[in-house]
């Protein structure tokens, strides 16, 4: 297992600005889905080579707020997470609106299993899954 | 100033000077850019969702095709990641392959980008030398490895080919003669009155700006920060001694300046690799699944990629997730675009030396 600081909505971002105001550069952020209902995002910090992370658990309904006023350079993986997963973001800086790596006619959240689980039972891939 | 003076210009994804997708919608007043916001979406691959597909082996040939400039150190990265979880040593020998083919690649993409920026500001002679050494580099691969592009020669446990005497001699020779040829282009580059026009003072970011922005790669050393994953000392490299190539004036002339200084530098890390290299074996047998997470890093030619792998001792892994060097550096063109002169924009973009098929995956 690597090393990952629990934390929870309530204090995700004052988790962040702390590596920010430490200097820390932001590597990444990692999406993946604990199971149907839960969502797990991996925040990764760097600095002089060593690596960081903070572990976010929430619910596939739940509404994070984006990290991107403090380190800009988040909208990328922010908007990742957005198309791929579902993820509901506030706040980003930039928002690709669910298209900055899919097009117009892309499953939608293509990483979720449910996207898979809708598409054997025959409905609808543009239809409702979206986590 | 009146609102005619304002306009919007859709920059690719088609456009002469990139070889890639990428779209840019530009904000204009006059000749300067205002506002400019990349978009990129027309290559997605979903390459991270076919963990579900192919087992832990089989990965290793998809991840080599998220990239063929990197393929070579997007497999290395893999296969160090899934050789973590197992608590797998690969030979010495094995850790020093590694690191020639890699700095093969690295050397190969800097004198593709390096073709690429000399065609953007009209330098056609140049593209072409550039290139031609650079075939030289692919000529290394092919004899080496069996490959020009994608070779293929990492494998979990170790590597697939072993590199002889013979071949080594060859191969020394053969980097002999590019640095020659090496050392005239340099010397053409940084003192040439129009590629100073074109790259000095163009597109600076500050040391700040840089990890700020979270870049990677020659992106940062060209800024004044010294980070290489390298000097970590993954496979062989804790035992080539060397020292970060840095620039600090964070302009487009430092991003060259950082890349040919690495060409350089990664022949004399072959040189040095082949003679430690030991002698033995070159892989080890590994048998059963791999279990838990890891976070694997390698500095490829563009800067550190990072994997994150996850396992649940079946055949496929439960989440591999790839952060590659491009995907960071986009953000620098948030902040090096505003400002610039519509003619600089081409340059700009190449100066991140963007692979858009490695961002989207």
């Amino acid at each position: 297992m690597i090393e990952a600081k629990e934390i929870t909505l309530d204090n995700l971002l004052s988790e962040v600005k702390n590596y920010h105001d430490n200097g820390y550069r932001l590597v990444t952020t990692t999406c993946m889905e604990v199971d149907d209902d839960k969502l797990e995002i991996l925040y990764h910090f760097d600095k002089d080579f060593k690596l960081e992370n903070l572990r976010l658990t929430v619910d596939k309904n739940q509404t994070i707020p984006s990290i991107s006023s403090i380190y800009f350079c988040a909208v990328l993986s922010e908007n990742e997470m957005q198309d791929m997963f579902g993820l509901k973001i506030d706040g980003m800086v930039v928002d690709y609106g669910g298209k900055f790596l899919l097009g117009e006619d892309s499953p939608l959240s293509p990483m979720a299993h449910i996207q898979i689980v809708a598409k054997e039972q025959g409905e609808n891939k543009e239809g409702g899954n979206n986590a | 100033m009146p609102d005619s003076n304002i306009s919007f210009i859709p920059f690719g994804p088609q456009h002469p000077v990139l070889p890639e997708p990428i779209h840019l919608r530009l904000v204009v007043e006059n000749e300067k850019v205002v506002e400019a916001l990349p978009t990129v979406g027309y290559v997605h691959r979903g390459l991270e969702k076919m963990v579900e597909a192919k087992d832990v082996n089989q990965m290793i040939y998809v991840v080599e095709r998220i990239c063929g400039i990197c393929s070579c150190m997007h497999a290395m990265a893999y296969c160090q990641g899934i050789e973590e979880l197992m608590n797998v040593e690969i030979p010495e020998r094995a850790k020093y392959l590694r690191v020639i083919w890699a700095e093969l690649h690295r050397m190969h993409s800097h004198l593709l980008w390096l073709g690429l920026l000399a065609d953007s500001f009209g330098y056609e002679s140049l593209f072409m030398q550039t290139w031609r050494i650079r075939e030289r580099v692919m000529d290394i691969l092919d004899k080496t490895a069996g490959n020009r592009v994608i070779i293929s020669v990492n494998v979990i446990g170790g590597v697939r080919r072993d590199i002889d005497t013979e071949m080594q001699k060859w191969v020394l020779q053969s980097l002999d003669a590019i640095e020659k040829d090496l050392r005239e282009i340099y010397n053409v580059m940084k003192d040439d009155y129009t590629v100073k026009q074109r790259t000095v003072g163009v597109g600076v970011l500050s040391a700040d700006d840089a990890r700020e922005l979270g870049l990677v790669g020659p992106m940062l050393r060209a800024s004044g920060v010294a980070s290489d994953h390298r000097m970590t000392g993954y496979a062989a490299y804790k035992d080539l001694d060397f020292e970060p190539v840095v620039e600090t004036a964070g302009d487009s002339y430092a991003r060259m300046i950082v890349r040919m200084k690495e060409l350089f530098q990664s022949i004399d890390l072959i040189r040095k690799a082949f003679a430690r290299m030991p002698e033995g074996d070159i892989a080890v047998k590994v048998r059963g699944n791999p279990t838990g997470e890891v976070i694997s890093r390698v500095e490829q030619s563009r800067g550190e990629v990072l994997y994150y792998i996850k396992a649940d001792g079946t055949k496929n892994l439960s989440r591999l997730r790839v952060r590659t060097p491009t995907f960071a550096n986009i953000a620098a063109l948030f902040k090096i675009l505003p400002g610039c002169s519509l003619s600089d924009v081409p340059v700009l973009v190449l100066t991140i030396d963007p692979c858009i098929s490695c961002t989207e995956r």
